[in-house]
């Protein structure tokens, strides 16, 4: 088990601040977070090759703050893999096993079989693809025997055929071995899908802080701020409070009237606030009806809008709809998209269901 | 088949000239000599001794520049301090200045400082010694070696040695084992180029160690002795030398540092 408790560094003007968490054995705690926010100089702290200014890093029950990182038995796989290019992947391999503290043959050789580079032993490692390089780091790494596993964006030098391979299949045998091997592993990434895929417990970095921690679920049912929803790709709009009865609260967003259920949770008195709105929940129909028939007994927002770009990311298709001064970022099934023919430059009814409107106040409730 | 258009044909051109021009001067000072007497001057004593006197000093300098020369390209590479770049700089001086005149800088020294002489006088003697040729070539090859070695180490990322750290091997056992053995290649590369230099060195060479027969006769300084007295057999089996091991060491170096050899 890793635990950081209130980890503050300095690397020139950056700087991380009041970092905490705890990850169990045999747990994938994913780090996720834009470029630029801490990932790697938080990795390095831990892993010891970054100066902590106050803080503690507890490995198995042992404070590893103040160690050397030779002493820490914390493995670090960097983004570029750090493969030593003028060895075998064996040699690479056996660098690192020949400090293993306790590591038999045999776990080696279940590592290396498990992480399926058996036929690449005898291979320089500038001869491999970035997927082999990938898993011989990480072969590399388990084979010092650590305690705890950092993985620097393993998946940033794929290519993108790769990356989907690693997300379906990989990502699986990862886990499986790194729960074989019952160690905390620690991974960090920016794309969201990858973190999905890989992480048992996400967490939101953003500008050396951590703005929340929770499961994948949790992350993306309730973003915690401002930056984490806009980060998960979500509308979130200024918006205020035009009225607000028992049953649901009407906002103006943009010269745009929005009807939302009232759950509660917003203060009477509160008039700024934010307005979030998942591009899932945002549904495109050419005509006026409900978009699917279960919808007919909701409360449902029905708006105009003009289609201005359709652009797909991974299998999903999404669009820009520009909804009086406001634009909307929606999603749609591809099948959908071809169904309706919904091109760049269409008038289309823009449907969101008033209960999945998120309102929070803008001061307060929600970090911004 | 690469296309010629007048561009190529003038870069050719020149190629060629520089070429003719090199050749040229080294065959005429080996056949418009007396090419007759070219064998019995290889294997006169004088000759011999100067090859064996090269290649044991160079031998030497070479190897403690590298003894020298690693760490200090090593820290150069990878520590950063307060005026490291006047440092660099610094480093770099000897390479501006003529070995003639690192020569008359070093015998100075030697000559004048009370630590010099004491050094020379009770330590070991370096002037008009062999150390002295040993230590001359040092002079002028080091600052050689140390550029070589701090752009090969600039070229290894310093990453390898940190990931080599947390799988346990200290600072130094990371620089032993990762640093050290992806640079071996140019390390080796860098000795035959400094072995190669040292072996030429005749300026600072004949300042501080002298020109003296069968004593601290190197390479060079026979050549130079034998052509003072007119002896052009001697001066032509001496070139024939000097040429034939420039292209061997051409040959090792090309195929150490840049990894391939095709003629």
């Amino acid at each position: 088990m890793i635990t950081v408790l209130n980890l503050h560094a300095q690397r020139g003007s950056f700087s991380l601040t009041n970092i905490s968490f705890e990850v169990q054995r045999g747990s994938i705690f994913t780090i996720i977070g834009p470029n630029g926010c801490g990932k790697t100089t938080l990795l390095e702290c831990i892993a010891g090759l970054q100066k902590v200014a106050s803080g503690k890093i507890i490995v198995n029950g042992i404070d590893v703050t103040t160690l050397p990182p030779e002493k820490r038995r914390i493995g670090y796989v960097p983004a570029d893999y750090a493969l030593f290019p003028n060895m075998t992947v064996q040699r690479n391999i056996w660098i690192a096993f020949k400090r293993s503290n306790g590591m038999g043959l045999d776990d080696l050789q279940r590592i290396i079989h498990l992480l399926q580079i058996d036929d690449l032993m005898n291979r320089n490692v500038e001869s491999l693809s970035s997927g082999q390089k990938q898993r011989t780091a990480i072969a590399r790494a388990l084979a010092a025997k650590p305690n705890v596993l950092l993985l620097d964006e393993p998946c940033s030098a794929l290519d993108p055929p790769t990356k989907e391979i690693f997300r379906r299949e990989f990502s699986n045998m990862l886990k499986e071995i790194f729960h074989e091997f019952n160690i905390p592993v620690l991974y960090t990434t920016h794309d969201l899908l990858e973190a999905t895929a890989i992480g048992d417990k996400i967490a939101v970095m953003n500008n050396g802080r951590i703005e929340q921690i929770g499961s994948v679920n949790e992350i993306f049912e309730n973003p915690s701020s401002k930056f984490i929803a806009e980060f998960l790709g979500y509308n979130v709009f200024n918006g205020k409070v035009v009225s607000i009865n028992v049953t649901s609260i009407a906002v103006d967003i943009g010269g745009i009237i929005l009807n939302i259920k009232n759950n509660g949770s917003l203060p009477e008195s509160v008039k700024d606030i934010l307005v979030v709105i998942k591009p899932q929940d945002v549904a495109l129909s050419p005509m006026k009806e409900f978009f699917k028939p279960r919808w007919k007994n909701c409360q449902c927002n029905i708006l105009n809008g003009i289609v201005k770009r359709i652009y797909r990311e991974g299998s999903v298709a999404k669009a820009d709809i520009d909804v009086g001064n406001i634009n909307l970022k929606a999603e749609i099934s591809p099948d959908h998209l071809e169904e309706f023919n919904i091109k760049p430059g269409d008038i289309v009814f823009v449907q969101i269901r008033d209960s999945k409107v998120k309102v929070f106040p803008k001061v307060g409730g929600f970090k911004v | 088949m690469m296309r010629l258009n007048m561009f190529r044909i003038i870069l050719f051109s020149f190629l060629m000239t520089i070429l003719i021009f090199y050749i040229s001067i080294f065959l005429s000072s080996i056949i418009f000599t007396y090419p007759e007497r070219l064998w019995s001057s290889i294997l006169s004593e004088e000759v011999k001794f100067a090859i064996m006197l090269s290649i044991f000093t160079a031998t030497c300098s070479t190897l403690i520049s590298l003894i020298v020369s690693i760490p200090v390209s090593y820290a150069l590479s990878r520590l950063n301090f307060p005026g490291k770049t006047i440092v660099e700089g610094f480093l770099d001086i000897p390479m501006a200045v003529p070995p003639i005149g690192l020569g008359v800088m070093l015998l100075i020294f030697f000559a004048r400082t009370p630590i010099g002489i004491f050094i020379n006088e009770r330590i070991i003697r370096f002037v008009f010694e062999i150390p002295g040729i040993i230590l001359a070539q040092f002079a002028v090859i080091s600052v050689l070696t140390i550029k070589i070695l701090k752009e090969s180490f600039d070229g290894i990322n310093p990453r390898y040695e940190r990931v080599a750290r947390t799988f346990g091997y200290t600072e130094l056992e990371s620089f032993l084992y990762i640093t050290l053995s992806a640079a071996k290649r140019n390390i080796l590369g860098a000795a035959l180029l400094s072995w190669t230099r040292a072996l030429g060195e005749f300026g600072a060479t004949v300042i501080l160690a002298g020109a003296t027969r069968f004593k601290t006769e190197t390479l060079p300084i026979a050549l130079y002795l034998n052509l003072a007295v007119a002896d052009l057999g001697n001066v032509s089996a001496l070139l024939c030398i000097l040429l034939l091991i420039a292209c061997m060491m051409q040959i090792l170096i090309r195929k150490l540092l840049y990894r391939r050899f095709v003629i």
